[in-house]
């Protein structure tokens, strides 16, 4: 059985507002939610490997996989595929899961904590002409013809039976590293990271990067800083201040709250 | 200049003119440059005369309808459209950026190989260059990006809920409909459903129009159901930050913020939050903030009215006497 996880670096401010992390790219916590839950079922006989486009300092992240238990990891990398959107993303993935073969499950956080379109698995789904199950909490059962999922689809809980190859996406993220076991984090250290370029997955140029990119983005602004106010300090006894609060949500004039009803 | 068509995806099978959708209908008629742009609604499902008519009071311009079964699969429903999309290009759709919407949506563009921009709180016409400018937050909701559909004259966008507002145009609009038949050839049946049950959601609070709001943070996580019983005490409403969501302390639609809703109530109280600026546009439109925090610099404070240095909890206690 092989199952393909696709993951992706962002930046660790978007992440974490400490500054207690080393590496500047932190795995998307949406996919770090999806690979812990992957591993945490992970039987014998199961193979799980991550795939990742992103830049040179993608490496780290996947090493880092390495170490949270995956078997092999592979960055996609090629300057031929910067700039791309969702669709040209969804291509490259797809070459290169072709390239793996063989493989039954892909997963996939729902989304990335930096583009947030939420779009790459099921455009990947439809690359791959695979069914896509979204908002999935988790996995109940895996054998080789079926994959038992549990998700919780807009207003009602579900659980379905998909038959493999399938897509699944995980609505869950999470922000915590479970602890590493050392000795895997030295072996991941050691670890030749297998990368595939344009060449290895004999991607047609046009199709990836900006040239295959469907939209572009044409400029970005800083979003408005919202008003400072000035701010009056209730402080002393609690029961004063909270009472206060309350005359306020109640609408009272009490002397110290100038708001109208 | 040729006229434009304007698509607007209904995700529903049965109730067509949601709010949501009245919404995004309302933005459609708005990215009409004359009278020969033509704004459509999509409908596949089951027929509903009165929900036709409540489309065309909104303003829609033509319904194109395919009738199916209720409860079709998704596959179906994408097919549906796609079947329509073969059969008459439009210009630009906008989609609901519900599940199925999103779903739909990017199958689509794969398919078709059109642009799609996820998730948009804006969509405007450019008319230099001839193509629509979608407009999204995006890293983690620091910046706004505008972007543009490039190599395909297909352009499409998801829409966020209550971003836009429903207008009633019109009770005089002529019925104007077109049926769209469609037949499955063949259907795959790769997805089981072994269970389904309805998720238990309380009655859907209209958060939009509440007076009194309650904001919950991070820091509130072992007091939500104090928190829960003072707002009902005070007919607050009770809302949270993505942090809130994340930790599973407060239901996803009631997300305030950039990537959630934008609120403004009368009072808006936040307990725990501790105001990151993405948080902060989806309540700045509130009257008066009262924050309580037990960080005396959490940034929420400099936009705040009044503020409270001291646990949530001990303040909900005192307001539940």
């Amino acid at each position: 059985m092989r199952i393909v996880m696709c993951i992706k670096p962002v930046k660790k401010e978007l992440v974490y507002k400490e500054d207690d992390y080393r590496e500047n790219l932190v795995i998307n916590p949406y996919d770090l939610f999806a690979l812990q839950n992957i591993i945490d079922m992970k039987k014998e006989g199961t193979e799980v490997i991550c795939i990742s486009m992103g830049p040179e300092a993608a490496k780290d992240t996947l090493r880092r996989c390495i170490g949270l238990g995956v078997d092999e990891v592979i960055h996609l990398h090629d300057k031929h595929f910067a700039g791309s959107d969702t669709i040209a993303t969804s291509y490259v993935l797809k070459k290169a899961i072709e390239k793996i073969s063989d493989v039954d499950l892909i997963c996939c956080g729902q989304k990335t904590v930096d583009g947030e379109t939420g779009q790459v698995s099921y455009a990947l789904s439809e690359q791959l002409k695979m069914p896509c199950i979204a908002q999935v909490e988790n996995i109940t059962d895996l054998n080789m013809e079926n994959v038992s999922i549990e998700r919780e689809n807009g207003e009602c809980f579900e659980k379905l039976r998909v038959k493999l190859p399938a897509v699944i996406s995980y609505r869950n993220c999470t922000t915590i590293y479970k602890n590493m076991n050392l000795l895997r984090l030295k072996r991941a250290k050691n670890h030749k990271i297998v990368v595939w370029d344009t060449n290895d997955l004999q991607v047609d140029k046009s199709m990836c990067g900006l040239k295959g990119s469907k939209t572009v983005v044409q400029d970005v602004n800083k979003i408005n800083s919202i008003v400072k106010k000035e701010q009056t300090v209730l402080d002393g006894d609690i029961k004063d201040t909270a009472s206060i609060i309350k005359n306020i949500i109640l609408g009272k004039n009490n002397g110290v709250c100038t708001y109208e009803k | 200049m040729r006229n434009k068509k304007i698509w607007i995806i209904s995700d529903q099978d049965k109730r067509y003119a949601t709010e949501h959708l009245l919404q995004i209908l309302h933005k459609g008629i708005e990215l009409r440059r004359n009278d020969k742009d033509e704004v459509s609604v999509i409908c596949v499902g089951m027929s509903r005369e009165d929900q036709f008519e409540k489309l065309f009071q909104y303003g829609a311009d033509r319904i194109i309808f395919c009738e199916q079964n209720e409860g079709y699969s998704i596959s179906l429903y994408v097919k549906c459209i796609e079947a329509m999309l073969q059969d008459k290009m439009p210009d630009v759709i906008l989609f609901p950026a519900s599940i199925t919407g999103r779903q739909t949506a990017a199958i689509l563009s794969v398919r078709f190989g059109a642009g799609l921009t996820a998730c948009c709180t804006d969509v405007q016409y450019d008319n230099e260059v001839d193509r629509y400018v979608f407009i999204r937050p995006a890293m983690s909701e620091s910046v706004l990006a505008k972007i543009t559909c490039i190599n395909k004259n297909l352009q499409m966008c998801t829409i966020k809920e209550n971003i836009f507002d429903s207008e009633f145009v019109t009770n005089g609009k002529s019925y104007n409909m077109e049926y769209f038949p469609y037949i499955e050839k063949k259907s795959e049946k790769n997805i089981e459903v072994l269970e389904r049950k309805a998720l238990n959601l309380k009655e859907r609070v209209d958060i939009k129009s509440a007076k009194i709001v309650f904001v919950v943070g991070r820091g509130m996580k072992n007091s939500m159901d104090l928190c829960k019983s003072v707002a009902r005490q005070y007919g607050a409403v009770v809302v949270g930050t993505k942090a809130a969501v994340e930790e599973k302390m407060i239901q996803e639609n009631h997300q305030i913020g950039q990537s959630g809703i934008s609120i403004s109530p009368d009072i808006c109280v936040a307990f725990g939050v501790s105001g990151a600026t993405q948080h902060m546009v989806g309540i700045k439109g509130a009257q008066l903030i009262i924050a309580v925090n037990t960080d005396k610099n959490a940034p929420i404070f400099q936009y705040s009215d009044y503020i409270i240095v001291d646990k949530g909890e001990n303040v909900l206690t005192e307001l539940a006497q």
